[in-house]
């Protein structure tokens, strides 16, 4: 392994995204000491518990600390605002890379407060955890980023006819705001596309309720229920099919029986 | 096969760069999703994760990245963490408080709901059995309820305890 090609390769590109250098070990020493961990890289991870076989993963190369504290939802929001910039200019897997930079950012930044009654409140004011303190308007900062970052996503998803991975990003838009009209217009379109009409017509029905006046909308309602009324008719001619097959072969079975029973 | 696909490259918080097999690091729906998407070239920035964290959590990954852990039973049917759980999972979270926690900050962080369980599990052993005062004991937790606000808990609770 070249340590120092590794470092190269993956430094050019992170050194502008990642921020300022500052108090590297602080907060790893303070609880490294208190678990009697050893700093040891990749000795801490053979001491305990202990692994029955070469790890399949290894310390490559150190860049620059992430600064914990310098804005989280800052670098997150420059990554939503670059992954819009490449979405317009139809780089739509390059803007799915920026905007999953926004969770990577964002994600868990609730953590402290969904889990830290859990464990210790000394332990949370000695600020030796990780994750930064948060404020309620943050949470409300972070939860319209991810919401928006999910709704672009699934465009992104669209776009690219992944519409397993659209809806996917699309409910995940819907879990944290169910008033997302975008959220369900999109859902509903990879809905279509699936040919899950039925949900489909559910989801326009949801984003009609928060959005009356929308013309696309309903438009797409126009075009769900003549698609539905289509799927109908094909299905009822294939059920009509199956009917007949059924019968004739009904039929040939009987009359066989019945050969078998005069052979007797 | 696993071997065949490119190694991920995962960089915590403090900076250090650790690469991983992807069956490895996609145990994680984050970076699965993410390296789904997206490909797996650029090291991935975890800026919630410290590096003797990720340690763990990949050691975690690594270990049950054959032999998905069983769902954990619940209620837990023993204080005993190795009852309900692998030895090898017990001992994963016999650790320091701190630890834990951070454990799961980064399970949830992460998305990896196995660790999440498991260290939640772990949280609800240490927990399960104890008076309210040996869990104030136990997490440092200051009682701030008034002597009759107490009492009032205790009686809206009778019926749980004589259970």
């Amino acid at each position: 392994m070249s340590e120092g090609e590794a470092i190269n390769g993956v430094h050019g590109h992170e050194a502008e995204t990642s921020a300022v250098p500052k108090d590297e070990h602080e907060g790893m020493d303070v609880m490294v000491k208190a678990n009697g961990v050893s700093d040891g890289g990749d000795a801490a991870v053979s001491s305990d518990p202990p692994t029955e076989q070469e790890p399949a993963f290894k310390h490559i190369a150190t860049v620059d600390p992430m600064d914990r504290q310098v804005d989280l939802i800052h670098q997150a929001n420059g990554y939503k605002k670059e992954g819009n910039e490449l979405f317009g200019s139809g780089n739509y897997k390059e803007a799915l890379k920026k905007y999953h930079h926004v969770f990577l950012y964002v994600n868990g930044f609730d953590g402290k407060k969904k889990y830290g009654h859990m464990l210790s409140p000394e332990l949370l004011q000695d600020n030796k955890l990780s994750g930064p303190e948060i404020t309620e308007s943050e949470i409300d900062v972070v939860k319209q980023l991810k919401v928006l970052t999910y709704q672009n996503m699934a465009a992104c998803h669209f776009k690219l006819e992944n519409y397993r991975r659209c809806i996917d990003c699309a409910t995940s838009a819907i879990e944290l705001d169910d008033t997302s009209v975008k959220a369900h217009f999109r859902r509903a379109q990879a809905y279509i596309e699936q040919g899950r009409l039925d949900q489909a017509m559910d989801d326009l029905h949801k984003a009609k309720q928060i959005a009356p006046n929308d013309a696309s909308i309903v438009a797409e309602m126009k075009r769900c229920k003549q698609l539905s009324k289509e799927q109908e008719a094909k299905s009822k001619e294939t059920m009509k099919k199956a009917w007949q097959k059924m019968e004739r072969e009904n039929r040939r079975k009987t009359a066989k029986k019945q050969d078998e029973h005069n052979l007797d | 096969m696993a071997e065949d696909k490119p190694k991920i490259k995962l960089q915590s918080q403090q900076g250090d760069i650790y690469e991983a097999d992807q069956q490895v690091a996609c145990m994680s729906t984050l970076i699965k999703n993410m390296v789904e998407d997206s490909g797996s070239e650029d090291a991935i920035p975890l800026p919630n994760v410290k590096t003797a964290i990720l340690q763990r959590v990949l050691q975690y990954c690594e270990h049950h990245k054959e032999n998905p852990p069983e769902e954990i039973a619940k209620p837990l049917k023993s204080t005993n963490l190795a009852e309900v759980v692998s030895e090898w999972d017990a001992e994963f979270v016999n650790v320091e408080q701190e630890v834990l926690f951070e454990l799961i900050l980064a399970a949830n962080y992460l998305d990896i709901k196995p660790l999440l369980d498991l260290t939640c599990a772990k949280v609800a052993s240490m927990i399960k059995g104890k008076t309210p005062e040996e869990i104030r004991k136990q997490f440092n937790i200051v009682n701030d309820f008034t002597p009759e606000e107490e009492a009032q808990v205790r009686e809206e609770n009778k019926w749980c305890e004589d259970a």
